[in-house]
């Protein structure tokens, strides 16, 4: 209670700045550019990204670059928000640092088994280099399996990820990796909430998880399902272990359909069948996925909208410039490629 | 003052007659219609329509023509526009695309052009600290020279790159750049180059009649700037008497489109097997009769009207029944989330508590009634809601300005009104009474809080969830806790009669806590329909967390009634700020005295007009919706064609 009061400017502020995201008009204005600069530059005029902006020059941006800046400028908000009343003192606001730590562990294995760990450091977030509890620099000059163990052997991933062997191509199976770190970063998440925060709070911040995971899993086996029809052992292996609003039986139920198309039906039959309903959706092959992802934006939107916790609106906010951004860079991603503009609207999550 | 009921309708006929019966229910502006996905199942072999609407590009094609001339279409009569065909309307926007594309390429080059040159002075303004000749650096035989900046990002891998036979030195930086230049022998330049490049640096590229130092060159760019931006104005000029001259034709055109695509979008909605289509939808029931008349002169058209809960599916739209004096409060409830279809509608208990709670806290005649006047002029003008809801709360504020006497802050003006009606003085003197206003204020807050709690309760038993209705903090339970507890403390502090004696204090304030304590078990017991969470730890854990939680309840009891003290200082402080006003008058020049009231009163009438507004939606919705509703309901939306919204 007294911590809700003393926080209330955090979500006061956190729900301010929400208020400037992009609208569809944006969306549908940025769509009709013709190329990554003119993007930057509407970015620059008209958005709440003038600000970050200002000093780019729009007319030679690179397409890295932009992304780079935009994810910079989500990350920057959320220490922005954690150091506005102190929050960083609590344990749960780490929450970012280790998700992007599990991100970059996660990235320079799949370099490694790409055999092109020398480009690791391009993709290299430079923001994030202060935060990580770990060298990053180090991280990017690994060049085997063991170094990037040793990178990261004072950190809480090392004993998640050291038994794991390479197969006979000498690759490392990095869908496991994630998933594993994954769901020690989801079940350290829950665990720190639980001791952080009074119980409306956390059974708030465990709702929008929940969602998250069962989202992640639901995507997952959908996945498995469409490109190699795997069975439900299978992708029960390659699951995050650790459940949300679909139990362990449920989620057995739905992995052990036929195909695709039984999936699908199972699915409406399940809690998240039933919200896309409630909202007018019918789970479809191509649009399953961001059906799926609309659910979890809707979520977000009435939790920062109606719960008057700033992790609640921190957790949130964050989330949803996440998708904002990803909408931003799916629309340079389609003009890349000179894609129609009816298929890049297909992508964006609104 | 009651949620508008609502027939089903089912609609079913031949496809090819769909195209008119969406129409058709455009037309009737009384259908709300829902999602296929309702009418299909695993047996009845109706799928949703899914074609790709074949207007959509064109129409996207005339908004983007529009848009590179900042030009917004608007819906306009198009009977003169013939054209049918998908083909024609390609062909004919093609052509209009075509006469602007002309302007276009020619301000987009220029544009590019003198984005580029204004980067490059940029540039080489952060160069001028060098001093050096371009010249000599660039003549170096055996070492690459690149001069450029750099994203601070990246500046700090360059670390990661310490083995590496080149050297970067940044000779300027802000938070975003490292400005500077690296030398890297020219066997390894290529290397160096696309380093650099994935680290996003950008090279500054010194023109090639540059010759000198960058001073040179600042002056050549500065020039040829001057006569591209000479031409960019022409061009934008061209351009400008071009849409004044398409301007009717590209409304024509889009309006026809539009309308077309809003028809087809509707076809999503629409389930489809072999040649016969099925859809269905709300009609308000007072529209019933009106609507099936629509399609007596459609033999292969089936309307049939049911009860809503005949499909448990579907939930019904949400339209809100209002009398003239409570619709424009609308807006406050819609804001928070419409009530479900069998909850209740709480826009007649908002307009009267909002009306009441702001005349109070902001009462002047004066300002009350520019407040009203200003309403009505936005109402009129703008069609406005917003402007009726000042109306109404600006007439509560000149009343309750009767009441204190007070008329754009002059405090006595009305002292002969009050005579002419046989008052010795005003009836509330703000500054003197002010214990009465304080506990008036808060009498107010209890008196709205019982109402509430009354509500919740009221709702909870129509709807036998008896965990909210009688064991939870705004049931019955929380109910006579909350009044007994305020009865004994009244008569115990106020009027010297204790209450507060074994018998009593056991059974109406003891007894309902234990209640709340216990409400999930009870709850259990009574069967309520309502949504009752399952404990997952033991009794530990439910002791732990119902004792919190009760203890939040008896915190939120006390937060909830103290928060109604804010009407009394508002009250207080809109006296204040007019004496502070009067006071300033006062002692301003003779002349500019009235200035000074008119510009204090314009000030007070906005600013604390605005913060009264807010702090009484505040208490609407913390204090009071807080205890008894749940804005789950949707909108009943009546299928149309919206020349304003944008295409999806």
């Amino acid at each position: 209670m007294f911590d809700m009061f003393s926080t209330n400017a955090t979500i006061a502020k956190a729900r301010a700045i929400y208020g400037k995201r992009l609208t569809p008009e944006d969306y549908r204005e940025l769509m009709h550019k013709n190329s990554v600069a003119e993007i930057a530059e509407y970015l620059k005029r008209n958005t709440h990204y003038r600000d970050v902006l200002s000093s780019i020059e729009t007319s030679t941006i690179h397409r890295g670059f932009l992304e780079t800046i935009l994810k910079r400028w989500n990350f920057d908000l959320y220490v922005k928000l954690c150091s506005f009343q102190h929050l960083d003192e609590i344990p749960f606001y780490n929450y970012l640092v280790v998700k992007n730590e599990v991100s970059e562990i996660v990235s320079a294995i799949l370099h490694l088994n790409a055999k092109e760990s020398d480009d690791y450091i391009s993709s290299l977030p430079g923001y994030f280099i202060k935060h990580a509890s770990f060298d990053l620099i180090e991280l990017a000059r690994a060049r085997d399996y063991g170094e990037i163990l040793k990178v990261i052997k004072n950190t809480p991933y090392y004993n998640i990820i050291k038994d794991f062997t390479p197969d006979e191509d000498g690759l490392y199976d990095c869908t496991m990796i994630e998933s594993r770190l994954r769901t020690y970063y989801l079940k350290a998440l829950a665990e720190q909430i639980k001791k952080d925060f009074p119980k409306k709070t956390a059974d708030a911040l465990m709702s929008l998880i929940k969602t998250q995971l069962d989202l992640i899993n639901i995507i997952n086996g959908y996945r498995l399902k469409a490109f190699s029809n795997a069975d439900a052992e299978t992708i029960e292996e390659y699951s995050l272990k650790f459940y949300g609003r679909l139990s362990k039986s449920a989620q057995h139920e739905l992995y052990s359909a036929s195909d695709v198309d039984d999936y699908i039906k199972r699915l409406q039959k399940t809690y998240y069948g039933r919200q896309l309903e409630r909202f007018g959706e019918v789970p479809t092959r191509d649009m399953l996925e961001k059906q799926l992802h609309i659910l979890r934006t809707k979520y977000a939107k009435l939790a920062l909208r109606q719960i008057q916790s700033a992790p609640v609106s921190l957790y949130t906010i964050v989330y949803l410039f996440e998708v904002e951004i990803y909408n931003i860079i799916s629309i340079i991603e389609g003009i890349r490629y000179k894609a129609p503009i009816s298929y890049v609207e297909k992508l964006l999550i609104i | 003052m009651s949620i508008e009921r609502m027939e089903l309708v089912n609609i079913a006929g031949l496809v090819k007659d769909l195209d008119e019966v969406l129409e058709r229910c455009c037309q009737s502006q009384c259908f709300h219609i829902e999602a296929a996905s309702h009418d299909m199942d695993d047996n009845n072999g109706f799928k949703a329509l899914s074609e790709e609407n074949p207007y959509t590009e064109c129409l996207k094609r005339v908004y983007s023509v529009a848009q590179t001339v900042s030009y917004r279409p608007k819906g306009v009569d198009y009977s003169d526009v013939k054209m049918e065909e998908t083909e024609d309307f390609e062909r004919y926007v093609s052509e209009l695309e075509k006469s602007f594309s002309e302007y276009n390429l020619k301000i987009s080059e220029l544009s590019k052009s003198i984005s580029m040159r204004e980067q490059a002075l940029i540039q080489l303004n952060h160069l001028k600290g060098l001093n050096v000749d371009f010249k000599k650096i660039f003549s170096c035989k055996n070492i690459g020279v690149r001069f450029g900046k750099l994203p601070a990002d990246s500046y700090q891998k360059l670390v990661y790159y310490n083995d590496r036979p080149f050297v970067f030195v940044a000779f300027d930086n802000d938070k975003d750049y490292y400005w500077g230049v690296y030398f890297v022998p020219n066997a390894h330049k290529a290397v160096a180059d696309d380093i650099f490049e994935s680290l996003y640096f950008e090279r500054v590229r010194i023109p090639d009649f540059v010759k000198g130092t960058a001073e040179n060159a600042i002056e050549e760019i500065t020039a040829e700037l001057e006569r591209e931006k000479r031409e960019l104005e022409q061009a934008k000029q061209g351009i400008a008497n071009l849409l004044a001259e398409k301007k009717s034709e590209i409304d024509k055109l889009f309006s026809k489109l539009k309308y077309l695509h809003d028809i087809f979008e509707l076809r999503k909605n629409v389930s489809a097997l072999k040649d016969k289509f099925y859809l269905v939808g709300f009609v308000p029931k007072k529209e019933t009769k009106k609507f099936m008349s629509i399609f007596a002169d459609m033999p292969d058209v089936a309307v049939l009207i049911n009860p809503p809960e005949l499909d448990s599916r579907l939930e019904p739209p949400i339209k809100l029944k209002n009398n003239w004096f409570a619709k424009p409060f609308e807006i406050f409830v819609e804001m928070y989330g419409l009530p479900s279809y069998n909850g209740f509608n709480p826009t007649m208990f908002v307009a009267i508590t909002y009306t009441l709670i702001f005349g109070i806290m902001f009462g002047d005649l004066g300002q009350g009634i520019v407040i009203a006047l200003a309403g009505l002029f936005i109402w009129k003008k703008k069609k406005n809601r917003f402007g009726q809801i000042l109306t109404r709360i600006g007439c509560s504020s000149a009343f309750f300005g009767l009441v204190y006497g007070s008329v754009f802050g002059y405090e006595e003006a009305l002292n002969p009104l009050y005579k002419l009606i046989g008052l010795q003085e005003k009836p509330i003197e703000v500054f003197e009474d002010t214990h009465t206003i304080l506990i008036g204020a808060v009498s107010i807050g209890v008196v709205l809080i019982i109402v509430s709690i009354l509500i919740n309760i009221f709702i909870n038993l129509k709807n036998k969830d008896y965990e909210k209705a009688l064991f939870g903090n705004s049931g019955l339970a929380g109910l006579v806790f909350y009044t007994s507890t305020l009865v004994a403390m009244v008569s115990t502090f106020v009027f010297g009669h204790n209450l507060f004696k074994a018998p009593y204090v056991l059974g109406l304030i003891v007894l309902p806590l234990l209640v709340m304590f216990f409400r999930v078990p009870l709850a259990k017991l009574a069967h309520t329909k309502g949504h009752v969470e399952e404990g997952e730890g033991g009794i530990g854990e439910f002791i732990t967390e119902n004792f919190f939680e009760l203890f939040e309840y008896l915190l939120s009891y006390i937060t909830n009634t103290m928060s109604f003290l804010r009407i009394g200082g508002f009250v207080l402080s809109h006296a204040g700020l007019m004496l502070v006003v009067m006071v300033l008058a006062e002692n301003a020049a003779a002349f500019a005295a009235p200035i000074v009231v008119v510009i204090g009163n314009i000030f007070v009438i906005c600013l604390e007009g605005l913060i009264v507004g807010i702090q009484c939606l505040r208490l609407e919705y913390y204090e009071m919706f807080s205890r008894f509703y749940e804005g789950d309901g949707h909108a009943f939306k009546p299928v149309s064609v919206d020349y304003n919204s944008e295409i999806e």
